[in-house]
């Protein structure tokens, strides 16, 4: 029979997508709810840095060689988002026998890796302090999580998945043994964007135009495959299926309040990161993890030109990974119970300074532009902390039939996570297709060659186009094709109005917002942090939005902007902060809003009492000029 | 050589200062050292008074404050309920007024014959409060009710015409329209602004047939209903501003304005190379290019000062100057006329004690537009405009500080950031003169 099992992916990091991905490519109908934006969770607060595997080559063989695949199949599928840089490994006692230890446990793993001298290793990276004595050289890559994340979910939604950002998971429905539905509430008021039926993933033809409208949400013109009615509904006869969960076309659910949705999966993959015991908790279930926060800092200079890292075996490693023209710097590494509560202080920052300083110097003058927390989590506490995962079925461990939870991965090797949930889930259901994406290259990441031709097609000076050919591949043309000018909106990024632009028309699952767009663009994230920028992103969103909406998403993106420098200001940067302030508050007007106060007389506010002008205006003005009302 | 004066700092304070000694005592030789024009690219052009009444610095997370004001429309009435440590307090309410009257003088400025606050509108859309302003920006006044064209250009991206005028439209008691236009103007790797003053300053030809000002008419002149004023980003030109806007009025028969944009400000601009060549009338010799890299100092006095750089040879120039009198023009955080280590806010030109919070947690507020305690660091100085050490004596006995260095306000917020400059550089260049 033509019975297609609708799978439900929580959770919208790289990890979740690529679920989503693998779901979709496999030919099952994929729904993926992400209670905020895509990578909001750990994926989008990592340094991006691509493992070579050679730090667990000496405690954890398959660990490292497993890396070391995923590492080179990423670059392939991925090269948009992937930079073979190389690293460095500088053990902290770097004598010749630890270094030619860590060259001998790679070579076990077949990961190329190299003994450096110290002279050899600075004469690679300049950087590197003078009395650092040796060094591995080894193939880690930088990848830009971000990129990897929305060009895995475009892959996924042009293999037929939906992608459903904004959307939390409230409930997960358990009876007689297996999970029935869960209940989404979609944020009614996506920062900075209107409800996601307003753009896509709705079919154009059926979506209500009162897309605002919370109560026409529900039953409006997207239907969920695999819930009542939908393209992917079970038909009728098929409903009591041996061994499958009762998802019957009649049942509907009593209407859902303002915003919530109940859906009825055949299947529920939990791929919620650091939150996937609070998830799996909504079902009941509950499962030992563990939890730690790293703070990173964003230096605004790129101090090195491959990834630097400190200490070579599992532990308190610090790495310096360049990106762009920036480089991140991590990671501390404590203990956390909320991942919703990882902010430290400005101490964190000095701490991972105050140890990395000794191998690149030069990172004591850099200008850090910003602090961030990200969360790791895992199975409990094993060798191997951080890198394993599980695969947890409630099947087998809570006698409750159709909910799987994913716990840990990295992102090197998030995609044979996602390869070996798909297994799982196909297996359930006795699907044998295969895994094809180690193969598939994701959007952008074609053709490259041709864009060399077309460099100066688009009146971008060479610097703006080479960075937006990094940031899109080969879609790079086809954003870049607009009529009329398309003038740079991000100066330090080199983002053009373009991109910007095709960034909010694509956002995938509708509900974006411009923190949405600085993820897909980088605009915003140079040194002015958005002081010198964000109006003008924020202006794209007219005439589209409402004036409110797009007051409040420009409120958003520098609250987020903000939030991320307010702990590392000095110097530079909190001069920078102190121009953006001044620009904000005084040339743009923008501290005080008196504005709103006044509105309640409809004629506007009143001018009485102000200067008119010392010639043309109030008194001197012919009556009725100019003055309609 | 030593001078009678010698003033450290190009801001709006320190070419008021200068520009005060000089003239207060024409026969006083009077010395700026300017680092570059870097701090006029801030300036929106007009100078602020006093908006809304100051913030108490402690507002930050308190949901009651709220970021709704309402602001005064009668500066000078509120400045006696300044404190005691505010600049304006310092200088007296006489020394604002007078300090005012000659700046209108030396800038052409307009706005002191109403005591009454003006509104602008700004780049995107807001209205604030301001006192004195230039010619380009007068007829454009938003509490002047006269309905308004704004105008934008495709590639002046720092204004986004239509959103402004749909925001002002909504709250202005008159109506606000709109277009934006296309300049086919090469931009290259120039910064968009001045390559479009450059092109309206020597009205270029665009597409090889129409001169700049004629185009831009041209194009806007079937968007032109019956407004009797026409708004544009402030791009219109910056050493012939005056026959741009006067051109383009000629030919839309309307009165043209500006509205200020961020970095690079042609009207702050312009504003430097008037009182530069106020300067240049007033007999000041002025050195650009130069930064203070050492202090000489007597029985607690300055008794000179070196410098680093030089404008035209490179920076392997090394120059001292002595002087009867300093005056401190350096800027705030955001100019390096302050500066923050890891530890603490700094003075690095002559190393005065900094009155700021203690701990770098609290230099920041928690949102970006609250009330920033960063803004109000700064020197503590006496009724003399003296910096004061941690003690409240005088650091030095011929020292003055002016401007931003000086703390005690956020200028920023209340919209005081000209006034305060303008004020207290005037003040201290009196009392630098009267020695």
């Amino acid at each position: 029979m033509g019975y297609t099992p609708h799978v439900m992916v929580l959770g919208g990091g790289v990890t979740g997508t690529a679920i989503a991905r693998d779901l979709a490519i496999r030919g099952l109908d994929v729904t993926l709810v992400e209670r905020g934006r895509l990578t909001d969770g750990a994926t989008g607060r990592m340094q991006g840095l691509l493992y070579s595997g050679a730090r667990y080559a000496d405690t954890s063989q398959p660990v490292a060689a497993k890396c070391y695949d995923e590492n080179r199949t990423l670059a392939e599928i991925a090269d948009h988002c992937v930079e073979e840089t190389g690293g460095l490994l500088v053990p902290t006692d770097a004598d010749e026998a630890t270094v030619e230890s860590i060259v001998e446990a790679c070579e076990d793993c077949d990961i190329p890796a190299e003994a450096l001298t110290g002279e050899e290793a600075r004469s690679m990276e300049p950087a590197l302090d003078e009395g650092v004595e040796g060094a591995v050289r080894v193939p880690d890559a930088t990848v830009d999580p971000f990129r990897l994340t929305v060009a895995t979910a475009k892959s996924a939604t042009e293999f037929g998945a939906e992608i459903r950002t904004h959307t939390e998971v409230t409930d997960i429905h358990v009876e007689d043994g297996a999970v029935t539905a869960v209940t989404v509430e979609r944020d009614p008021e996506p920062t900075g964007r209107p409800h996601p039926e307003d753009s896509e993933g709705a079919t154009a033809d059926s979506t209500s135009p009162d897309g605002d409208d919370p109560d026409t949400v529900p039953d409006g013109g997207k239907q969920v495959p695999g819930a009542s009615g939908g393209p992917g509904a079970v038909p009728p006869g098929e409903t009591d299926m041996p061994g499958m969960p009762g998802t019957t076309g009649e049942e509907r659910p009593s209407r859902p309040t303002a915003g919530t949705e109940r859906l009825e999966p055949d299947y529920v993959v939990n791929a919620t990161g650091a939150w996937a015991d609070e998830v799996a908790g909504l079902a009941g279930f509950s499962f030992p993890m563990h939890r730690s926060r790293g703070a990173m800092v964003i230096t605004e200079d790129q101090p090195v030109g491959m990834p630097v890292s400190l200490g070579a075996t599992p532990g308190p490693v610090r790495t310096v990974v360049p990106h762009g023209q920036h480089a991140v710097v991590g990671a501390t590494n404590d203990p956390v119970a909320d991942p919703d509560d990882l902010d430290g202080d400005g101490d964190d920052a000095d701490r991972l300074l105050a140890d990395l300083t000794g191998v690149v110097p030069a990172l004591d003058d850099s200008r850090l532009l910003r602090t961030f927390w990200g969360v790791r989590s895992g199975p409990p506490r094993g060798d191997g902390e951080g890198r394993r995962f599980a695969l947890v079925d409630h099947a087998d461990r809570d006698g409750c039939w159709g909910m799987t939870t994913v716990v840990g991965g990295t992102l090197t090797i998030h995609r044979l996570v996602a390869e070996r949930v798909a297994d799982h889930v196909c297996g359930t259901f006795g699907i044998s297709r295969e895994c094809k994406t180690d193969e598939l290259p994701l959007p952008g990441s074609e053709d490259q060659e041709v864009l060399d031709a077309v460099m100066d097609t688009f009146g971008l000076s060479s610097p703006v186009y080479d960075r937006t050919r990094e940031r899109l591949g080969s879609r790079t043309p086809e954003v870049l094709d607009t009529d009329g000018p398309n003038p740079v909106l991000c100066e330090a990024e080199s983002v053009t109005r373009a991109e910007v632009r095709d960034a909010l028309d694509d956002a995938t699952g509708g509900a974006v917002d411009l923190n949405d767009v600085r993820i897909r663009t980088s605009a915003t994230m140079g040194a002015c942090q958005g002081g010198r920028c964000a109006h003008r992103i924020a202006a794209e969103l007219h005439p589209e939005y409402e004036l409110g909406v797009i007051e409040d998403a420009l409120d958003d993106l520098l609250a987020e902007r903000w939030k991320g420098q307010r702990h590392a200001l000095w110097g530079d940067q909190l001069a920078q902060a102190a121009r953006n302030y001044d620009f904000h508050a005084s040339t743009l007007g923008r501290k005080y809003r008196f504005e709103v106060a006044e509105r309640e007389d409809s004629d506007g506010i009143a001018l009485d009492g102000f200067d008119d002008g010392p010639v043309t205006g109030g008194a001197d003005q012919p009556v009725g000029w100019g003055m309609r009302r | 050589m030593t001078d009678d004066v010698v003033v450290v700092g190009g801001g709006i304070e320190g070419y008021v200062a200068a520009l005060t000694a000089a003239l207060e005592e024409p026969v006083a030789d009077v010395r700026l050292l300017v680092r570059d024009d870097g701090r006029f690219c801030h300036e929106p052009g007009w100078i602020d008074l006093l908006g809304y009444p100051p913030a108490d610095g402690d507002s930050a997370g308190d949901d009651d404050a709220g970021p709704v004001r309402e602001p005064l429309q009668e500066p000078f009435a509120a400045l006696s309920d300044l404190p005691a440590d505010h600049p304006y307090s310092r200088a007296g309410v006489e020394e604002v007024r007078r300090a005012l009257s000659l700046f209108e003088e030396l800038s052409g400025y307009e706005g002191l014959d109403s005591d009454a606050n003006a509104l602008v509108a700004t780049a995107t859309g807001a209205v604030t409060p301001t006192f004195l302003y230039p010619d380009s920006v007068a007829s454009g006044l938003a509490s002047d009710g006269r309905e308004t064209l704004l105008v934008g250009f495709e590639r002046i991206v720092d204004f986004d015409a239509a959103l402004a005028a749909a925001k002002l439209d909504e709250f202005l008691p008159y109506d606000v329209g709109h277009t934006t236009i296309e300049l086919d103007v090469e931009v290259g790797g120039a910064e968009p602004a001045k390559r479009f003053a450059e092109v309206f300053d020597d009205n270029e030809e665009l597409d090889g047939e129409l001169p700049a000002r004629r185009a831009v008419a041209g194009k806007i002149r079937n968007e032109l209903d019956i407004e009797p004023r026409i708004g544009f980003p402030a791009v219109l030109g910056r050493s012939a501003a005056e026959d741009v806007r006067s051109d383009l009025e000629a030919i839309l028969q309307a009165d043209v304005f500006e509205v200020p944009l961020g970095p690079p400000s042609m009207p702050g601009l312009r504003l430097a190379d008037r009182l530069r060549s106020e300067l240049d009338d007033a007999g000041v010799a002025v050195e650009t290019g130069v930064t203070v890299t050492d202090v000489g100092t007597a029985d607690d006095r300055i008794a000179s000062v070196e410098v680093a750089g030089g404008s035209a040879e490179g920076d392997d120039l090394r120059e001292r100057y002595e002087g009867e009198q300093f005056v401190l023009a350096t800027g705030g955080l955001g100019a390096g006329g302050l500066r923050a280590d890891r530890e603490r806010i700094r003075e690095p030109a002559f190393g005065c004690h900094v009155t700021q919070p203690a701990d770098r947690a609290d230099w920041v507020a928690e949102g970006f537009l609250d009330d920033q305690p960063f803004a109000r660091a700064g020197l503590a100085v006496d009724d003399e405009f003296r910096p004061l050490d941690a003690d409240d004596t005088p650091e030095f006995g011929n020292l003055r500080a002016t401007g931003r260095v000086l703390g005690g306000a956020d200028v920023a917020a209340e919209q005081s950031t000209g006034g305060v400059a303008v004020v207290t550089g005037y003040a201290a260049g009196q009392l630098a003169a009267e020695w």
